[in-house]
């Protein structure tokens, strides 16, 4: 018997699936962006010994002393104190809040009437911008680290929520069909089908999530806290120690980069079964 | 398995009349095509046959018969019987292994008889060296062998087909009909073959079924004499397929031109 055998484009997996790897050429260019900008900033700031001072260090920090406050601030003991807690209120706002959407969003997706009747106020929620909670959530729960765990959970709450919503909605009925012409029970239909499905929703809102996360911490640590990099941020902002501003910044940054990839690469894992049109944005 | 349809009247509660009066008979091991123009109401016979169409949908009067038993009263055993449908309903987050096991898992074969049952039809079907790719990554020639053999693996008697090749092209498609009836040969499964496609009923089917357009119901029955195993490629080629296909044309054609007319459109095909 004759088979056409038509060997699929091979789809690449993992850190392969970067379809726009930079090449060396855009490597060198971003090093050489990025330390052109670091050393002009320096310069502009009375830096390098030009004596070309632009701006004020009071408003603009330098960068050397930038990183030696970094240095400071994690020798102090304060750092660790501080990241502990905004990472604290970070995941487990994350982990209530995935829990949680993922809760109701179940609920909602199989109760069709129950989630029309909610839906005006589910609606009316998500287009309240996050940050106006906070002071109402500092006053119902404190200073210390539950009024951040909530926002934080606020934030992610409902992106989980819609995306489990629609994963319920989305589940396709012709592969319910499938299960069920091979003998299969709503077991087996939750198992190889609905699951999967929802899943598959959720892994894809991961992402959003975790920046949800942490951007609810550090902003319910400025409106009302005792510690977390928020708190001491607003602190040394106060008191015109901006290279401790920078400073937090920049870890925030490095923070947010990290908790970011390490998500793209577990939905990249989980969903690896999904055309790569899909898997990108 | 033998198969007989008696007397089915289908009407959806929404008001469209699908079947009336559809009565005939698959004998045991037979490979039986039915043809119809699109929207007869051949799919929504498979579907009533395979219990998934529930009473709340629509008002079904008559019997289907399973080896003398009334399906309708007493249900289908689990299992026993296959559905192929013209979309492949693979499930995308499993790779082509995983998916021909699902049958089997289902029935709670244990592992590694599973796997060497998925195994064994992976190489019948020429997949050997895709077991582990996802169906977004196969063509669509692969992932209808994939849905044929996940069928397959559990080991129905009785398998529905609804267009299962209608999505191909030509070459693929009658590449598929040569391996659908070796392995039906092998088998002798009790297959009901739906298309749209009088050539392909003509290729596959012992015998072919004639449905009206809608309300559906047999207008006729023709024995196709080709012995098997047929190659769907010489035969296509043969005298007597055309003389075949231009006797029965004559009488489906009146349903087809109908069709055509109804849409403002000639010789088009779309899904049943």
């Amino acid at each position: 018997m004759t088979v056409e055998h038509t060997p699929p484009t091979r789809v690449p997996f993992g850190r392969r699936a970067l379809a726009a790897r930079p090449d060396l050429r855009v490597l060198i260019w971003r090093v050489v962006l990025i330390a052109g900008l670091v050393l002009l900033w320096e310069a502009a700031t009375g830096g390098l010994g030009l004596g070309w001072k632009v701006f004020e260090t009071a408003i603009l920090a330098r960068p050397s002393l930038i990183a030696a406050d970094v240095v400071d601030y994690a020798g102090s003991g304060f750092l660790l104190r501080d990241m502990s807690a905004t990472l604290s209120a970070a995941f487990l706002g994350l982990f209530f809040g995935v829990v949680g959407g993922m809760a109701v969003g179940l609920l909602f997706g199989y109760l069709t009437t129950v989630a029309a009747v909610f839906e005006p106020i589910m609606v009316a929620l998500n287009s309240l911008p996050r940050i106006t909670v906070a002071p109402i959530l500092i006053l119902w729960f404190g200073l210390d680290l539950r009024s951040k765990v909530v926002l934080s959970l606020f934030t992610v709450f409902f992106v989980i929520f819609f995306n489990t919503f629609l994963g319920v909605r989305n589940v396709d009925p012709e592969l319910v069909k499938a299960v069920r012409v091979m003998g299969g029970g709503p077991r087996d239909v939750a198992r190889m089908v609905v699951i999967p499905s929802v899943a598959s929703w959720i892994f894809a809102a991961l992402r959003t999530s975790v920046s949800f996360a942490l951007t609810g911490a550090v902003v319910g640590e400025f409106i009302g806290s005792t510690r977390g990099l928020g708190y001491r941020m607003l602190l040394a902002a106060g008191l015109l120690h901006t290279e401790r501003v920078f400073a937090i910044m920049l870890i925030l940054m490095a923070v947010g980069v990290s908790l970011v990839e390490v998500s793209r690469r577990v939905e990249r894992y989980l969903l690896r079964w999904r055309p790569p049109q899909a898997q990108m944005g | 398995m033998k198969i007989s349809v008696e007397g089915l009247h289908l009407r959806f509660h929404k008001g469209v009349e699908a079947l009336r009066d559809v009565s005939f008979e698959v004998r045991s091991g037979e490979l039986l095509a039915v043809v119809g123009p699109s929207g007869c109401g051949k799919s929504t016979m498979l579907n009533v046959i395979a219990s998934l169409i529930p009473p709340e949908e629509a008002e079904i009067r008559g019997k289907i018969v399973i080896d003398g038993v009334d399906v309708r009263q007493a249900g289908t055993p689990p299992g026993s019987l296959g559905y192929v449908f013209q979309r492949d309903t693979l499930f995308p987050w499993r790779t082509v292994i995983q998916n021909v096991e699902a049958g089997l898992e289902i029935r709670g074969t244990p592992q590694v008889a599973r796997l060497k049952k998925a195994r064994s039809l992976v190489d019948l079907v020429g997949l050997s060296g895709f077991e582990h790719y996802y169906p977004h990554q196969i063509s669509g020639g692969m992932r209808q062998r994939t849905s044929l053999i996940r069928t397959l693996a559990y080991d129905p008697q009785v398998i529905l087909m609804d267009e299962p090749f209608g999505a191909l092209d030509a070459q693929t498609r009658m590449i598929l009909q040569g391996e659908l009836m070796r392995i039906w040969a092998g088998s002798r499964k009790t297959i009901i073959f739906v298309t749209h496609d009088l050539a392909e009923a003509i290729t596959l089917g012992e015998r072919v079924v004639l449905f009206s357009k809608r309300p559906g119901t047999v207008t006729q029955v023709y024995d196709v004499p080709f012995p098997h195993p047929r190659d769907p490629f010489a035969l296509r080629g043969s005298p007597e397929f055309a003389d075949l296909h231009a006797y029965i044309w004559r009488t489906l054609g009146e349903e087809f031109r109908a069709e055509a007319e109804d849409k403002g459109l000639t010789a088009r095909r779309s899904t049943a």
